[in-house]
């Protein structure tokens, strides 16, 4: 059984020896995230405790085939009211893992038995999106990590939030182009890679987005849509591309594109964009677009200029 | 800078026409010095920020803020005060370096920046202070230089954006428009270089390519590769920019003849550079000329000349301007005063924090860079090569005795093409170096201008124009560097004629580049 399913303090202490022993190197970082927790009071151990120890967790998600160098379970109760059981007799204590994963990104796990299909906002530094939870409480997709130490945070409904961090190795060698925006229409990201046209290979957008393996073996970006596809949700996309390991120099072209349809047309379209890479200084800017008349609807936008193509040196 | 009016100042204004003598009525404000020994009642016309512009009795007086209170109806609202400002120009600035520079301002000075984008040509940058108070609005206008010029002088922008430098005919039009003289060191200004390469597919063969095949493959008269040294009997593809890009008039004046040559009629034409870059880059057989900071994934071509020098195109002979095909980058202001955030970002334009920026947006920039003697080997060796009857070795061993320990800057002078004055960039570069030995950058050394020539002439005329030229440039400086402590700093010339060559002087370009004073430190 693993440490995170008899109680917090358990936990707590799991988390700090499994960071004290292997990873030397972010020991710190991580026992300083540990420190942040509030130490569980003995009553609320009891409380948190399953009324029967055997009611075990649902088998997890296993990951086998990835790389799993770092796998740090950790979960830091913020405040808010604590339900001592879920629906399904699960402990209601939310947990957020994030485990290695390919091309610069993790896998995220949160377990939240007492949230079932709720709105959760997934953060990671300057990016945010939004999710729901299953009818059982869960949510797993992949988040690009941006930073080698990544923190994660999962904010659920009542101020109640849990974090976790994953140590991602080469996290920084990529070139990333992140647009952010709320409910159904914002910026979509074009990434035209050596020089690729218009629904060539290497024109890599939502409808081509490649995965991360691509990056992960050197060979070219991947695109990643964060976020529900629901009217109210914060969503994103993030291109990355793994300036680190190029074989080839030469230049991505990255566009950004808005459909013109009868939704869109004539208004204006919000989203925020972000670069992140070598000597960018990663301030997100708020952009707003008028859209063109309704008389050009059934039309693309793409902008050309908006975000700065990437400058590859081959490595 | 747009002033802002205000409704109560005009009012005052037209109640004044209509009711002749009651100037008290139309006093709308009194400026009242901090200690109260002093009032002054007028019509605000403007309010910048920082500065009251009022007619007064005495005529309109501008009156530092700073200074003052204002009282009265027609006191601007201090706090809600937004500075807005319009650029206009080039598409080559505007599109992508103007905007990168403008974020990391704002990045640097805890503001959060919003664009607002109305068209693809058109955009507006809004600056808010982290309590979500807009301190400026900067319009952007991207049409081409020459209407940026032309929005200066109509008074429809407060700065010019250009890929070129001014023309003496837009002087003339922004001075009787009451602009000041816009060619003035403190109101036209480089802000980046940028340079014209010849670009190939990465997969082609070709490295080096001369001017004057250059040219004439830009007029049509070379239609095949086996002159550059490509596949004998294939076709080559030109690709140049719309003619009535700026960029495009630029590379057709430095290569073509003046007023001369068209350029091939076949030639592929593309809007912007990046996309002609990409053109390239897909086709083997295709030569293009574009922008170096658009080069993208095609291959820029080193320029050669046939005594053996080529130059490629990269950031140190850009940076020193042995490379000929510049294509600086400018702006140009107003001798008005512009509003206290636009002056701000004007100075961050050549800090430290700018220079990352303009680098990472792919374009050189001003900042200068000391290389060794030990780097020139190249150059060393060339001149060896070419010494002969008129530059002897021991001129050479002179030559290397006086630069023994020193490192050359890399910002270098040229002079103007059959003219005593220097060019833009040089111009700019002597405003640089006398900034930086007025903050004391080069103290407790020895700072050498050192003249060179071409090889037209005779060795010992040639070294009296070097020497000449190198006086001129060491005076121009100084005088520039009024706050210099000279006492710290030993300023002084040196001159080795046409010893060291940096290009063949069988042709104009050539000679160009060649004529020059280079600064050493040691």
């Amino acid at each position: 059984m693993r440490p995170g399913s008899s109680s917090p303090a358990l936990r707590a202490f799991f988390a700090i020896s499994l960071a004290l022993v292997p990873l030397s190197g972010w020991a710190e970082e991580r026992l300083t995230l540990v420190g942040l927790a509030k130490p569980p009071q003995p009553a609320a151990i009891a409380r948190l405790l399953p009324n029967d120890p055997q009611t075990a967790l649902p088998p997890r998600f296993g990951h086998p085939a990835l790389p799993v160098r770092a796998v740090i379970p950790d979960d830091i109760a913020g405040p808010g009211p604590v339900q001592s059981v879920g629906p399904l007799g699960l402990p209601c204590e939310a947990r957020l893992t994030a485990t290695l994963s390919q091309g610069g990104t993790v896998h995220l796990r949160l377990e939240a038995p007492c949230h079932p299909s709720e709105r959760v906002t997934l953060r990671h530094g300057k990016l945010q999106a939004d999710y729901f939870t299953s009818s059982s409480g869960i949510i797993e997709t992949v988040f690009p990590a941006l930073s080698e130490i990544a923190r994660y945070r999962a904010d659920l409904r009542g101020g109640q939030f849990v974090q976790t961090a994953a140590h991602v190795p080469g996290a920084e060698t990529y070139e990333r182009v992140v647009t952010m925006w709320h409910g159904h229409t914002g910026l979509a990201i074009h990434a035209f890679e050596y020089g690729a046209r218009q629904g060539q290979a290497g024109h890599i957008w939502r409808g081509d987005p490649r995965a991360p393996t691509i990056a992960e073996a050197g060979r070219g970006g991947f695109l990643l849509e964060l976020g529900a596809a629901h009217p109210g949700a914060r969503r994103a996309e993030v291109y990355s591309f793994p300036a680190g390991d190029a074989a080839r120099g030469g230049a991505v072209r990255i566009s950004l594109g808005v459909q013109v349809n009868t939704a869109t047309c004539g208004q204006k379209i919000e989203a925020v964009t972000l670069q992140l890479g070598r000597d960018l200084p990663g301030e997100p800017v708020d952009v707003s677009v008028t859209m063109p008349d309704c008389s050009q609807a059934g039309g693309y936008l793409l902008l050309k200029n908006l975000a700065r193509d990437l400058k590859i040196a081959a490595q | 800078m747009r002033p802002v009016r205000f409704g109560a100042a005009m009012i005052a204004a037209l109640f004044l026409c209509s009711l002749a003598p009651q100037p008290a009525a139309a006093q709308d404000v009194t400026l009242t010095s901090r200690d109260g020994s002093f009032t002054l009642d007028g019509t605000l016309t403007t309010f910048d920020g920082e500065f009251y512009l009022i007619e007064t009795i005495y005529g309109p007086l501008t009156v530092d803020g700073l200074g003052v209170t204002c009282t009265g109806p027609g006191c601007p609202d201090l706090e809600a005060f937004v500075a807005e400002v319009t650029l206009s120009g080039a598409e080559a600035m505007g599109s992508v370096l103007m905007p990168a520079l403008l974020e990391a301002f704002a990045a640097q000075r805890g503001l959060r920046a919003a664009r607002e984008i109305r068209d693809p040509l058109g955009f507006t940058y809004i600056l808010s202070d982290p309590e979500a108070r807009p301190l400026a609005r900067l319009d952007f206008r991207l049409t081409t230089t020459d209407e940026g010029f032309a929005d200066l002088v109509a008074d429809e922008a407060d700065v010019a954006m250009a890929a070129r430098e001014i023309r003496p005919p837009e002087v003339a039009l922004g001075r009787e428009a009451g602009l000041g003289t816009l060619s003035a060191p403190r109101q036209g200004r480089i802000v980046a270089l940028d340079a014209f390469t010849a670009v190939v597919a990465p997969e082609n063969p070709v490295t080096r390519i001369s001017m004057e095949v250059l040219a004439a493959a830009l007029d049509g008269q070379i239609e095949n590769w086996g002159p550059l040294g490509g596949p004998e009997g294939e076709r080559l593809h030109l690709h140049l920019l719309d003619s009535g890009l700026g960029a495009q008039q630029a590379i057709e004046a430095l290569l073509l003849p003046a007023g001369g040559a068209a350029t091939a009629p076949n030639a592929v034409r593309h809007s912007d550079a990046a996309a002609l870059a990409d053109a390239v880059a897909d086709d083997p057989f295709a030569l293009g000329i574009t922008l170096q900071s658009a080069v993208g994934s095609a291959r820029g071509l080193a320029l050669s000349g046939a005594c053996g020098f080529s130059v490629p195109p990269e950031d140190a002979a850009i940076r020193s301007e042995d490379y000929p095909l510049m294509a600086p980058l400018f702006l140009y202001t107003p001798n008005r005063r512009l509003p206290a955030i636009m002056r701000d970002f004007l100075s961050f334009l050549s800090s430290p924090a700018a220079e990352r920026v303009i680098r990472r947006a792919g374009f050189t920039d001003l900042a200068a860079r000391r290389m060794p003697l030990s780097d020139q080997g190249d150059r060393l060796a060339k001149a060896i090569t070419a010494a002969g009857s008129e530059t002897t070795l021991r001129d050479l061993q002179q030559m290397v005795a006086a630069l023994e320990g020193a490192e050359r800057l890399s910002p270098t002078f040229r002079f103007r093409t059959g003219a005593a004055g220097l060019d833009a960039p040089s111009r700019g570069n002597a405003l640089l170096l006398a900034e930086a030995l007025e903050a004391g950058v080069y103290d407790g050394q020895e700072v050498i201008f050192v003249g060179f020539s071409d090889g037209e002439g005779s060795a010992a005329a040639n070294l009296r124009i070097a020497r000449t030229r190198a006086d001129t440039v060491m005076k121009a400086v100084r005088a520039l560097a009024e706050m210099a402590d000279f006492d710290r700093v030993t300023l002084r010339t040196e001159a080795f004629g046409e010893a060291m060559p940096m290009a063949c002087d069988d042709t104009e370009w050539g000679r160009r580049v060649n004529r020059r004073v280079e600064v050493w430190v040691r």
